[in-house]
């Protein structure tokens, strides 16, 4: 077995009588070879195996025939049978790779006035040092997928050697620097035009095949680090967020978990260790303020109609090239190697289950909100700033129209809708009372709507849906008495019955308790729902009873935990604290303020939407408070800024240089 | 070779003398019931079961595994390959400024 190996016999057709041959060759055959094998007369699926060796890299894993089967869902239908290839990758290769290919793409980025950094040995040593905490604190994660895995640059042998042959994480930590090195290298001639560029952070979607790890955390660490060194921090939030650090770090309760992270990927922590929690409170602090730093130091150089053009060609070709993902399978693993996607676009051109079709991204709803945005940006920000749109760009728009369709993204259509209504009213009439009449105006109709057509659905179970599917989701460990249908006082919705059996038997957590309380014995004005209710109630036609049900079966935090949270990007004590019928796959809680809520509790939650309010009331230019409107809508129903692009995006619209003295190109202006 | 032996052979806390065993050709390696046996095999493709973390422990040091891959130590290759071109590209970075020109 040599490094480089030639196969001994030539691949032979793709079909599932063949499987066992290439079960028993793996490392043999490329891409390539397999792909001249394939006759079209099956459908093949490509797929990454992480767990390779480097001289497999690229080269058949494992080979599957998956047959016809029938799918689940009450009607005779069945999937098609298929073949699943996995091709190897590996750790380092992949880390070397997609960075190379990621950074020269960056460098494609045009160049403008240079920006001196200093220093930049050492900080690229400081950022490697913060990525070397990254894979000790998740060894459940990496551990699995290479039995190279050891954390010791140096360790000792039987005899009492020295051993210096940890060649993988050598690699790894001098792959680290150089990305830091060259990144910085390349920004100094860069770095004020990046802000136009940003859009394509939704394209290049940045996550590693097989790493926990987004390429943009170890950029933007660089420039928060560099950031704190040329000293652009608010000291007043730096010493909040020290102080919940410290709390995160003292209540954590270390353990030996590894979170299947799925679509996550890149962007959450697989563990529950100590290291790890200090990674991902230092590089969340770190990519937020190496944002907010690009954004001060480039303003002078943001140009409206690039950045516009930028929003426009991201979004055409993330459809585009989702829609040749769907059609051709090579493509398609093409892309979610290259593109650094979270999970593979979807291999069909149809919706999913008639609905929804995401296309490359890892979330219908997180794309959708960014197509909607594409088009909501465009066409405000292009009216206030009187800037005309070429025929190319107009071509374009279609683009993000098209996938904003096919994500059948109802909330980010209907944000997009009102808010684009709600401007051009408020700059016809110019009266203050347009905003306010208008709200009472969609409530009224509301609740017209509702008596007219939803009278079928009691108040009563409006009001407590969200804790009807709670308390389905949790595990109540209590023998209930049922009622001649069978039905049991858990499905019968009996409240007062579920909180007086004992703690331990009902099993329900802290949260859900609580709510399930203040429904049924909480202080009630006669006419007036309380908040709970109407939360309830509205959960129910955003289609979110039965998801933030599951939440709140699932959330089991302590007082000092839903006052202060887990930490960033912490989901494993939120996932599996707490029993309930749910602690399998991936149940995300389908809304960025919950999942904001376990991160940084309702002090941290409150403490960041008075910033974002107190910004909002200081803005001259009122095109943020519509921007952030649009957000804070779709945040209610979306997990978008559990992804980093969605982040990138949120935090430079907080800090948009919305000013009229940024730069336009001449030839777009009146 | 202790990580290796780690991750083959499964921890232990014994500390073993490779060199007394290999010296010592009465050395027998005595069989541990709680161990799971396991196949190893050295380059030439010879095998051999081991029944105890020290006979273990012994074959790894000695450069069998059970895994093909170990003998092609890739991580090596590609950490010198990377070395070595890092020392030509900042040779050249040097002499002609070529990331300025980038």
């Amino acid at each position: 077995m040599g490094f480089y190996h030639i196969a001994d016999e030539p691949a032979i057709e793709i079909n599932p009588v063949h499987a066992s041959f290439y079960q028993e060759r793996a490392c043999t055959y490329s891409v390539l070879e397999l792909l001249s094998e394939d006759l079209g007369n099956y459908d093949v699926i490509l797929l990454n195996s992480p767990n390779g060796d480097i001289e497999c890299f690229g080269k058949n894993s494992w080979y599957e025939y998956q047959p016809e089967k029938l799918i689940e869902n009450g009607w005779e239908k069945y999937e098609k049978d298929f073949i699943k290839i996995w091709l190897s990758t590996n750790i380092n290769v992949d880390l070397l790779i997609q960075s190379i290919f990621w950074l020269i793409i960056i460098s494609f980025i045009p160049k403008t006035k240079e920006k001196k950094f200093d220093k930049i040995f050492l900080f690229s040593l400081l950022n490697t040092c913060l990525f070397y905490l990254h894979i000790v604190g998740e060894k459940g994660f990496y551990k699995n997928l290479t039995r190279e895995y050891d954390i010791q640059l140096v360790s000792r042998e039987f005899n009492g050697d020295l051993y210096f042959e940890n060649y993988f994480l050598y690699l790894y930590l001098m792959t680290i620097f150089l990305i830091s090195f060259i990144f910085i290298y390349l920004a100094e001639s860069r770095f004020k035009n990046f802000l136009n560029y940003l859009p394509f952070v939704f394209l290049f979607y940045g996550t590693y095949a097989s790493l926990n790890l987004n390429f943009y955390l170890i950029l933007f660490s660089m420039l928060g680090l560099y950031s704190i060194y040329e000293k652009h921090l608010n000291m007043k939030i730096t010493l909040l967020y020290l102080g919940f650090s410290v709390f995160w770090l003292l209540n954590l309760n270390n353990k030996d978990i590894n979170f299947d992270v799925d679509k996550l990927r890149g962007f959450i922590n697989s563990s529950q260790s100590t290291t790890s929690l200090i990674f991902w409170v230092l590089v969340y602090y770190l990519i937020v303020n190496g944002v907010i730093f690009l954004i001060k130091e480039s303003k002078e150089n943001f140009d409206s109609i690039i950045f516009r053009r930028n929003l426009l060609i991201s979004s055409s070709l993330i459809t585009l090239l989702g829609l040749s993902a769907a059609i051709n399978k090579l493509s398609n693993y093409i892309s979610f190697y290259f593109l650094g996607l979270n999970k593979y676009g979807m291999r069909s051109l149809q919706s999913v289950e008639g609905n929804t079709w995401r296309g490359l991204a890892p979330s219908a709803e997180g794309m959708g909100e960014f197509y909607a945005f594409v088009i909501l940006f465009s066409i405000i920000y292009s009216y206030e700033k009187k800037l005309n749109f070429s025929f190319l760009e107009i071509f374009l728009l279609l683009f993000p129209v098209i996938g904003l369709a096919r994500s059948n993204n109802f909330a980010a259509i209907s944000s997009l809708a009102v808010i684009i209504f709600i401007y051009f009213l408020n700059k016809k009439t110019k009266s203050k009372k347009t905003i306010p009449l208008f709200l009472f105006a969609i409530v009224t109709v509301s609740v017209l709507i509702y008596t007219q057509f939803f009278r079928e659905f009691s108040y009563n179970y409006l009001s407590s849906n969200i804790l009807y599917e709670g308390v389905q989701a949790s595990e109540i460990n209590h023998d209930m008495s049922t009622n001649q249908d069978g039905e049991s006082q858990a499905q019968l919705a009996n409240y007062q019955y579920i909180l007086e059996i004992p703690q331990e038997k009902a099993n329900l957590s802290s949260s859900l308790r609580f709510l399930i309380e203040n429904y049924t014995y909480g202080y009630n004005i006669k006419y007036l729902p309380s908040i709970n209710s109407v939360i309830n109630v509205g959960s129910y036609f955003i289609n979110r009873s039965e998801k933030w049900g599951i939440f709140f079966a699932k959330y089991d935090p302590s007082l000092s935990e839903i006052l202060l949270g887990y930490g960033p990007q912490q989901f494993t004590d939120y996932y599996f604290a707490h029993p309930t019928k749910y602690n399998f796959g991936l149940f995300l809680p389908h809304s960025t303020f919950l999942s904001y809520l376990i991160f940084f509790g309702l002090i941290g939650m409150s403490i960041i939407l008075y910033l974002i309010f107190k910004f909002l009331l200081n803005q001259q230019n009122s095109l943020a408070l519509y921007f952030i409107t649009y957000f804070l809508l779709n945040f209610i129903k979306s997990d978008s800024l559990l992804y980093l692009p969605n982040l990138l995006l949120i935090v430079l619209i907080i800090h948009f240089p919305y000013s009229s003295k940024d730069k336009t190109s001449k030839n777009y202006i009146e | 070779m202790h990580k290796k032996t780690n991750v083959i052979c499964g921890d232990s806390d014994l500390k073993p003398d490779f060199e007394a065993i290999g010296n010592n050709p009465n050395f027998v390696f005595e069989n541990d019931p709680n161990f799971e046996t396991v196949r190893l095999f050295d380059l030439e493709g010879n095998i051999v079961n081991v029944n105890s973390w020290l006979e273990c422990a012994n074959y790894v040091n000695g450069g069998w595994t059970n895994y093909s891959s170990d003998f092609t130590n890739g991580e090596q290759y590609l950490f010198f390959a990377l070395c070595g071109l890092i020392i030509v590209l900042g040779y050249v970075q040097k002499k002609y400024n070529f990331l300025k020109k980038v």
